[in-house]
């Protein structure tokens, strides 16, 4: 089954090469004010080509090759962190206020720095990295989050935001849990006690029911309704990835505490959603056997 | 004769310390510096190629050089590499004249429009430092914090800030496709007033091979253009779709600019036929990724579906949408032939495959099959 998913996710990663060379051809590898386009199109083409290059790096990740070829190191402006009723023909003008249509797909390409960091200190590391750069990575995505409540949050404060919004800040925290749980994975089976092992233990659990909680909106709060078919794909991916996690923490903590009580009903309610979306999403009905038999 | 003058003035770091020349008289041990006149003048770390990462980092490739034997050796050397560089720069300037006096290709301007000739002329004429192909220079502290390994593109900066001059220009075509070149490797203007007969376009036409051009899409048969028009909903269910692309996906992959999309889709409502096949690939997967997106919009549903299954009706549309941007892109010749349509189409088109069940599950379950196996995974 393995060949047969790589088989396919290869096909898509040839589309995306075809595609890079296809934009190179048409210059989008230069930036759009070097060849006197009009602002609309030169915008245009900085889009395209970053959110190529993301396909890319995502597809590098899974092949697990993320570090970026040198036919990358182009130098792209990144597209405007502006409205599009902002952008005219003749120039292009700042955005009254954040967030704006682009900041979600200009923090996630940021993070696509991050994740590579990620995922590279994860892949060369043929033991375990080290706890030094394990907490510098931490600060990282710590920055990244730090960046997003400054684009998002209303006075400070990001419970106010509205529609899609919120959506986007939800998605790009999930991001960010995901990658705080792949950093902190190799550690989190340890047994030793003291500072760091803790930490480890917090830090996955916050992410785990921070992952789970994010799912649960995509079909509990009415904000999220257009963005189902991400949380029965994507979504539920990273949900399954925080249940996992949660479930590995379970079976090594004693089963009296307090604690122990809630996060086992927290893994309950995320398995009878998975089976309630069972019908409709693919990676949820395949989950579930797997949290059951971790259960 | 060119190559012995590049190879003598080339000073690899090793071309200096080894000598061929075993010397007669043992002369005092004076010490070489082995770093280029750059890093030395900045006392910095140098890592002795050519040019040095550190002179690359400072986009500076072109001043990194490097002082091996004797100074006075150096620099007979390099003033007759010099002399000769400037005299070829001068007779490629003149033909570069000439070529243009003769109504050579003209690169595209704003809007479309062809750049007046002075404008290109000065473009061509460029000082042989600028030969190399130098990024603009970005302050650093609009680099983003990332090491030097990683791709980085550069943060916004004011749009009306000075570039260097462009390394390539734009071409379209009669059929409007676009095609970039690099305007330092245009041979054609050192073949002008030599006798030798310009190859014009037409006569230089890539031989075109049917049956290829789909790969990787499978979309072997040739479709005709009505063919690929019949796909498309009637009216108000196609304003509907596109309507869930603009509420449901933009907001997480906004690629398109949503004024001008309207604009050019108001024109194709008007005529159909007057839009490029690209376009009409884009088009399709917008319709595609908005059909994704489809929750419980029954009556939409039945309108357009076979199944009675919902949810089978709403992947099998989505899948349909993106079939028929295939073959539209293949129809196109997308392989040969671009437009900035046939790249934003590809970019969705993917994105949309990804995302739509099956191989979308794919990104996902191949990095739930890492984690099982222990591997680091992500699926992003």
């Amino acid at each position: 089954m393995a060949n047969c998913l790589v088989d396919r996710l290869s096909l898509s990663n040839n589309r995306a090469g075809l595609t890079v060379h296809i934009g190179t051809a048409l210059g989008c590898h230069i930036d759009g004010s070097q060849l006197k386009l009009d602002c609309i199109e030169a915008e245009e083409r900085r889009r395209a080509w970053a959110a190529l290059l993301m396909l890319h790096t995502i597809q590098g990740v899974a092949f697990g090759k993320p570090e970026i070829t040198p036919l990358y190191r182009k130098q792209v402006t990144l597209p405007a962190d502006t409205n599009d009723m902002n952008i005219l023909r003749d120039r292009i003008e700042p955005a009254p206020n954040h967030p704006t249509q682009m900041t979600y797909l200009i923090s996630k390409f940021r993070l696509y720095q991050t994740t590579s960091n990620v995922i590279q200190c994860l892949l060369d590391n043929s033991q375990r990295p080290s706890e030094r750069l394990v907490l510098s990575l931490d600060l990282q995505i710590e920055a990244e989050r730090q960046k997003w409540e400054d684009q998002y949050s209303h006075d400070n404060d990001t419970s106010l935001l509205q529609g899609h919004h919120r959506v986007q800040y939800n998605m790009l925290v999930a991001y960010s849990h995901q990658l705080i749980l792949l950093l902190y994975r190799p550690f989190l089976n340890d047994n030793a006690t003291g500072e760091f092992p803790e930490r480890v233990q917090s830090k996955c659990l916050s992410s785990a029911h921070g992952l789970l909680e994010i799912h649960k909106l995509f079909f509990e709060d009415p904000a999220f309704k257009d963005f189902r078919w991400y949380g029965m794909g994507l979504g539920s991916f990273h949900a399954f990835h925080g249940a996992v996690v949660l479930a590995a923490i379970l079976l090594k903590s004693g089963n009296s505490d307090a604690a122990y009580h809630m996060n086992r009903s927290i893994l309950d309610g995320s398995i009878q959603r998975f089976i309630s979306l069972a019908e409709r999403s693919s990676i949820c009905a395949r989950a579930i056997s797997v949290l059951q038999y971790l259960r | 004769m060119r190559m012995q003058n590049m190879e003598n003035t080339n000073p690899s770091p090793t071309f200096g310390t080894q000598s061929s020349q075993v010397p007669q008289k043992r002369r005092p041990n004076v010490r070489k510096p082995l770093s280029c006149t750059v890093c030395r003048q900045r006392k910095a770390k140098c890592n002795r190629r050519l040019p040095c990462s550190a002179c690359e980092q400072r986009r500076s490739p072109h001043l990194c050089t490097y002082n091996h034997g004797s100074q006075s050796q150096a620099s007979h050397v390099s003033s007759s590499y010099r002399d000769s560089l400037s005299s070829q720069l001068e007779g490629l300037e003149d033909l570069v004249q000439r070529h243009l006096a003769a109504g050579g290709p003209r690169p595209r301007g704003d809007h479309g429009a062809c750049v007046q000739a002075e404008q290109f002329s000065s473009n061509q004429s460029l000082a042989m430092s600028e030969i190399y192909i130098q990024p603009p220079r970005t302050p650093p502290s609009q680099l983003l914090p990332v090491d030097e390994n990683s791709f980085h593109l550069v943060e916004p900066v004011a749009r009306d800030t000075p570039r260097s001059g462009p390394c390539g220009a734009l071409y379209s075509s009669d059929d409007g496709s676009v095609e970039y070149k690099v305007d330092c490797l245009h041979w054609t203007s050192a073949l002008s007033g030599r006798n030798i007969r310009e190859v014009s376009k037409a006569e230089f036409k890539p031989p075109v091979n049917k049956a290829s051009n789909g790969f990787p899409f499978h979309a072997a048969k040739p479709t005709s253009i009505d063919a690929l028009h019949e796909m498309i909903p009637p009216k108000r269910q196609r304003d509907y779709l596109v309507s869930r692309y603009f509420a449901s996906i933009a907001p997480l992959y906004h690629i398109l600019h949503e004024p001008k999309f309207c604009e050019d889709y108001s024109q194709f409502c008007r005529d159909p036929q007057s839009v490029p096949l690209s376009w009409l690939a884009l088009l399709y997967v917008v319709l595609s990724l908005g059909a994704s997106a489809l929750g419980d919009e029954l009556e939409l549903l039945g309108q357009l579906g076979v199944e009675n299954d919902r949810l089978t009706t709403a992947k099998s549309l989505s899948a349909r949408f993106q079939n028929a941007a295939m073959s539209c892109l293949a129809a196109d010749q997308f392989m040969i032939r671009h437009r900035l349509s046939t790249f934003q189409a590809l970019t969705m088109l993917i994105y949309a495959m990804n995302n739509s069940e099956g191989t979308g599950s794919t990104w996902a379950l191949l990095g739930m099959h890492g984690k099982l196996s222990s591997g680091p995974s992500v699926a992003f």
